[in-house]
């Protein structure tokens, strides 16, 4: 793009924005490229006029340097601030999607500091993986903020006696005083930290927009903070909902509550607000409706690096196999999936199929949101290990292609709710291996799939629908082709993060031009 | 100077303890990974309510429930029932978990039972609490001894490990 016009190239080689300017001098030695760098002379007779006329052009950030004869002008990059209480080495779920957008934005050339919460959060409490750390673009800055996390203290001689008397009431309690801060239980806390950090980061380098990405909520101060001081613009990243309960389709708390009263504040002040479905963020439309800025789809993708592990893949591997197949879900497990109906499904159907009764379903990933697995689902697990159930662990987002590549089918468990998509059904469908989704079809991944071969749905949660889906999901990934992967492959292309963030990126660089939203 | 230590890892809930090394650590033995971070050979034992097939020498507690006088009171009067009641209500859960069946506090009168598991409690330079509900055994052992170091999850005692007892050995 020519820098001072703002079109498209081709653009001529000298720029009429710049030419039109009202020094005569400065006309005769400016030159502008399209690459988007501008030199002038050095050797003008009116330098003070040289540089207000290269500043009055349409570009909002200029750096200048000498380089032989000449002044060289060039766009500076604009400054984000993208804010991730989980960021790597966090492992929890809505990491990647933080990560993915810093890097993103970085390689369209902004400058980006991300601030997250101090490493040792993620150490002791929810699990790291170092792996995925090593993902984050190397530009990328990082600042990490101190945060006292409600479940933070591993030695027990630091453990009050009411706390060991009841866990549950001193974290109630302790919720309560995170509250005041601002209204979220177990994050509020950090509000003053996160601002604090803010002020410094705009201090040493101005930010010119603000990315906060939640949950959790209190990721939005610092956009709102900056906005309040230095009109910075700010977007919204709703990764998860604040007020809506999703699997029971009603809204979390009283509309004239404090924290109500925030989101709409907040939301009416925004640029842009991103929702990861359609669903999502009609509800918000119809409960905040859009003031300054407005609502966007940003959905959950997947990597096109992660995509590229799965071209050419090819069956062979199956060959060698005498036993069965491996159905494999990989993902967290937590709230109320239908796993019990699943695997009772998948009971039924090894006692009807030969093929499947020589298959195995390999649990990987999560259980639960923290680092200790959540003893109920370890529990359900147990009981199914005698039909080839087997749950084998965590797995880094590095290793994530390669477990996969050891499935022969993927099993998509999901919560019933019309705005659950989740993150994995993308990756699940850039795979390319055929799907049994065991949701509910109200599920809204229902949508991100319909259209896609080797999809197995289910009419009703039941176990024999599911049995059914089983049957009918191993009958076909015995007989799956390199070819068929593939069809299935360039189907998901749509799903891919870029297409997804790409257009987001570029509003935001010409909304930020402008002096960005109200 | 290469000093031994001596951990025992307790799991107060019902699940299998198998499962949760597994979960916190993939396929790695929690022994190992414990002499990795330490740079100290490391005798682990375990303590726990069900069985487990990798330490089967650890000792088992479950067992033992119900033959505390208290349990035998409680269960005859109902608590049992009013506890799963009481469990489908924010409130109610509240109360459990200040009540007489709150599941660490049945372990913990377990474990009291056990003499064996008593002395390899006793014997430990480090407890690890692996869930919530072996948190008031840990925790009361320490109290009795304050010279034994006790933690709260396996992922966070790996990371104490690497710092707290590595530069112990160095010193």
């Amino acid at each position: 793009m020519c820098i001072p016009c703002r079109k498209n190239s081709p653009r001529p080689p000298s720029c009429p924005a710049i030419l039109d300017k009202r020094c005569s001098d400065v006309r005769a030695v400016i030159e502008v490229k399209c690459s988007g760098l501008m030199r002038a002379s050095k050797h003008t007779s009116n330098l003070a006029e040289l540089f207000q006329a290269v500043i009055s052009a349409d570009v909002k950030w200029l750096t200048a340097k000498p380089e032989g004869d000449y002044w060289m002008f060039a766009e500076k990059p604009p400054h984000l601030l993208y804010v991730a209480w989980g960021y790597p080495p966090s492992r929890g779920a809505g990491v990647y999607r933080a990560l993915a957008t810093a890097n993103a934005f970085v390689r369209q050339g902004w400058d980006v500091t991300v601030l997250t919460a101090s490493r040792e959060v993620f150490e002791y409490q929810t699990g790291t993986d170092t792996e995925l750390e090593k993902s984050i673009d190397p530009r990328v800055n990082v600042v990490r903020v101190p945060f006292s996390w409600i479940r933070g203290e591993p030695d027990l001689s630091k453990w009050s006696r009411g706390r060991v008397a009841s866990n549950l009431l001193w974290t109630y309690l302790r919720a309560q005083k995170d509250r005041i801060d601002f209204p979220e239980p177990v994050y509020g806390g950090w509000r003053r930290a996160l601002i604090s950090a803010t002020d410094k980061i705009h201090r040493d380098k101005p930010v010119d927009l603000v990315i906060g990405t939640a949950n959790p909520n209190v990721d939005f101060v610092p956009g709102w903070h900056l906005h309040r001081k230095a009109r910075v613009p700010y977007v919204m990243d709703y990764r998860d909902t604040w007020h809506l309960d999703v699997y029971q389709d009603k809204r979390i708390g009283s509309p004239n509550s404090r924290s109500s009263r925030m989101e709409r504040r907040l939301l009416a002040h925004a640029a842009e607000a991103w929702f990861v479905n359609a669903p999502i963020r009609d509800w918000h439309k119809r409960v905040y409706p859009p003031k300054s800025g407005t609502y966007e789809v940003v959905a959950n993708a997947f990597e096109e690096e992660f995509a590229e592990k799965f071209r050419g893949m090819r069956p062979a591997s199956r060959d060698g196999k005498t036993g069965g197949l491996v159905f494999g879900y990989l993902g967290t497990i937590y709230g109320p999936m239908p796993l019990r109906e699943s695997l009772d499904g998948w009971r039924l159907a090894r006692k009807q199929s030969e093929l499947v009764g020589s298959s195995r379903l390999v649990i990987r990933g999560r259980l639960g949101h923290y680092s200790e697995p959540d003893p109920k689902v370890l529990a359900i697990l147990d009981e199914y290990r005698d039909v080839g159930v087997s749950y084998e662990g965590p797995v880094s987002k590095t290793d994530v292609a390669a477990v996969y590549r050891t499935f022969d089918a993927l099993l998509l468990i999901l919560g019933r709710s019309k705005y659950v998509t989740s993150g994995k059904v993308f990756e699940y469908a850039a795979t390319g291996l055929p799907i049994a989704s065991l949701h509910h079809p109200e599920t809204a991944a229902t949508e991100v799939l319909k259209g896609r071969r080797d999809w197995y749905p289910l009419t009703e949660v039941t176990a024999e629908n599911a049995c059914e889906v089983f049957l009918r999901t191993a009958d076909r990934a015995a007989a799956m082709t390199a070819d068929d992967y593939a069809e299935n492959q360039n189907w998901a292309d749509h799903l891919s993060r870029e297409k997804q963030l790409l257009p987001r990126i570029k509003h935001l660089r010409s909304l930020i031009g402008k002096g960005g939203a109200s | 100077m290469n000093s031994s230590l001596q951990v025992v890892a307790i799991i107060g809930s019902p699940t299998d303890p198998d499962q949760l090394f597994r979960s916190a650590l993939g396929g790695d033995s929690l022994q190992e990974e414990l002499a990795k971070a330490s740079g100290r050979d490391v005798r682990l034992q375990v303590v726990s309510w069900s069985p487990s097939e990798k330490f089967p020498q650890g000792v088992v507690v479950g067992t033992a429930a119900g033959t505390e006088a208290m349990d035998r009171v409680l269960s005859r009067i109902g608590a049992v029932r009013l506890q799963g009641v009481l469990q489908k209500y924010p409130a109610g859960r509240l109360l459990n978990s200040l009540g007489p069946l709150d599941q660490s506090r049945v372990f913990w009168r377990a474990v009291q039972k056990r003499e064996d598991a008593v002395s390899v409690l006793r014997s430990a330079d480090v407890l690890v609490a692996v869930d919530l509900a072996a948190v008031r055994t840990a925790w009361k052992t320490r109290q009795n001894n304050p010279s034994v170091a006790a933690y709260y999850g396996l992922a966070s005692t790996l990371k104490v490990f690497a710092t707290r007892f590595a530069q112990t050995t160095s010193s």
